[in-house]
């Protein structure tokens, strides 16, 4: 059974579509490219798999339970969606660990297991305003992560990294890979794409086609 | 079932960015500032004259009309940004469900408005400072500006109908409770209609709601002040109706003020399910 499952999704805002009748499906333990043009619809369907959006027409399965209506926001996924933001005045540490305290799920060695894994072990005790943009996105893939979410749903992930950063990541989604995490990820960098997926999916005007 | 743990970091999040927030800190100088305005020319007359005045001044600062719609327009001020959707949210959203997290910036509203009311009052006491005297009574400074008695003039007004009725410790308690209740319904009525509308339409009516006060001075008739959720915390006003349609004020007061903060706090339960959750603030 599919870990995800599309079925007959659209989205329209007004007269505007942006999702135009999305059906595709995600197994356990592979890694899904998401490739297309800015406006595209990429960042959607994310938002639309993880709950960011309570309207739309058709379905989505999450690990075989039907997300019926905004009730049901899926919690358990690892989500990067656009940049996402933290307390400046705190570590990073501070911030994932209190991000971690909603859930309360994970241990502080956990935390900092998810911190040097992304290679940020050296910086946890800095306060994230003096983070550049790269340490930034590596935060945002360790509080994505640091939860060991079945799925991960990553968007730009490599935003701001380095090569040396992009590399050690590529080797993370590796790893999770073979330890059966679905990661879905969008990105424009065909690179990142032909090294990493299984599958991958191109989004054009809102119509989705497997292309790999 | 309700997860408390979730519901209290959210909370502890949105305060903790609040705290290290500049426009939190940014309303409250300018709130104070205000009031130090309007408080000055007392304070001069003080020193000049050796008298040193009680510290129950609140009550005649949210009697005054222009002040106490800043004040609480200060606090329309902090929750512009409601439904406080941005990119650190996101990352709470997508660990909580979504009435939870709805709950949690509910407690946020109660809990950040009562530090900034409480501020506000501690402030407006240091205000007076070094003509401040402690005494659980008025004291004949504030009781002599009540009935007229000082040969100031142009200066904030001091109802006779507080220091009359009331004991300091009461009309302090009973301002910062109305004033916070208010808040808190035209923080929610606020966050309601922000999720309805992306365009911040929660804010345009809540300001509404706040110059309503003003208009019932101004333009409307006296008829209206009931209406009015900011004219409900001004206990001048309270004191002077006696009873509101046959019920005791100051119960009215109480009752409708605690009526609209439930009852939009389940609106914004029920429609937080229906909203899209979007970033609308770039702030990182």
């Amino acid at each position: 059974m599919p870990i995800i499952e599309i079925r007959n999704l659209t989205k329209k805002y007004n007269d505007t579509v942006v999702l135009n009748d999305i059906n595709a499906s995600f197994e356990k333990g592979l890694i899904y490219g998401l490739i297309g043009r800015n406006g595209s619809g990429k960042t959607m369907l994310l938002r639309c798999i993880c709950g960011l959006v309570p309207t739309y027409e058709g379905q989505v399965w999450i690990d075989g339970l039907l997300e019926t209506s905004a009730k049901r926001l899926n919690t358990d996924m690892g989500v990067i969606i656009e940049t996402p933001g933290f307390l400046h005045n705190q570590t990073g540490f501070q911030n994932l660990k209190l991000l971690a305290s909603v859930k309360n799920k994970i241990t502080d060695t956990e935390i900092c297991r998810a911190i040097e894994r992304v290679g940020l072990d050296a910086d946890m005790k800095k306060k994230v305003g003096k983070y550049s943009l790269g340490m930034r996105q590596r935060l945002a893939i360790a509080q994505a992560i640091m939860e060991n979410p079945p799925i991960l749903l990553l968007d730009e992930p490599f935003n701001g990294l380095d090569n040396e950063g992009v590399e050690k990541m590529r080797k993370l989604f590796l790893t999770l890979k073979a330890q059966g995490k679905t990661i879905i990820l969008a990105s424009h960098n065909q690179t990142d794409i032909n090294t990493l997926c299984d599958e991958v999916f191109e989004i054009d005007a809102g119509k989705l086609q497997c292309v790999k | 079932m309700l997860n408390f743990h979730g519901i209290w970091a959210c909370f502890i999040f949105d305060l903790k960015k609040l705290l290290q927030s500049s426009r939190f800190y940014m309303t409250i100088f300018f709130v104070c500032f205000v009031i130090w305005d309007h408080l000055a020319p007392i304070s001069t007359w003080l020193s000049a004259q050796h008298y040193k005045i009680t510290p129950w001044v609140y009550p005649f600062i949210s009697s005054s009309v222009f002040l106490q719609m800043v004040i609480v327009g200060g606090t329309l001020f902090l929750f512009s940004d409601a439904p406080f959707f941005n990119e650190t949210q996101i990352l709470l959203i997508v660990r909580i469900n979504r009435v939870q997290w709805c709950i949690a910036q509910m407690l946020y509203i109660c809990v950040s408005t009562m530090i900034y009311f409480a501020a506000i009052s501690l402030i407006s006491v240091f205000l007076l400072v070094p003509n401040i005297t402690f005494s659980s009574q008025w004291g004949t400074v504030i009781l002599a500006l009540s009935r007229g008695e000082t040969n100031l003039e142009n200066v904030m007004s001091f109802s006779k109908y507080i220091t009359e009725s009331m004991s300091p410790i009461n009309a302090n308690a009973l301002c910062l409770l109305f004033s916070w209740m208010a808040s808190v319904c035209l923080a929610e009525i606020q966050f309601f209609f922000n999720l309805e509308e992306k365009k911040q339409i929660g804010s345009i009516i809540a300001g509404f709601l706040i110059l309503q006060d003003l208009f019932s001075l101004m333009i409307l008739s006296e008829k209206s002040e009931k209406y009015s959720i900011v004219t409900l915390t001004r206990v001048s006003v309270l004191i002077r109706n006696g009873t509101i349609f046959g019920i005791d004020s100051f119960e009215y007061s109480f009752f409708v003020l605690l009526a609209l903060m439930l009852l939009f706090f389940v609106l914004c339960l029920i429609r937080i399910n229906k909203t899209e959750i979007y970033i609308a603030n770039r702030s990182q």
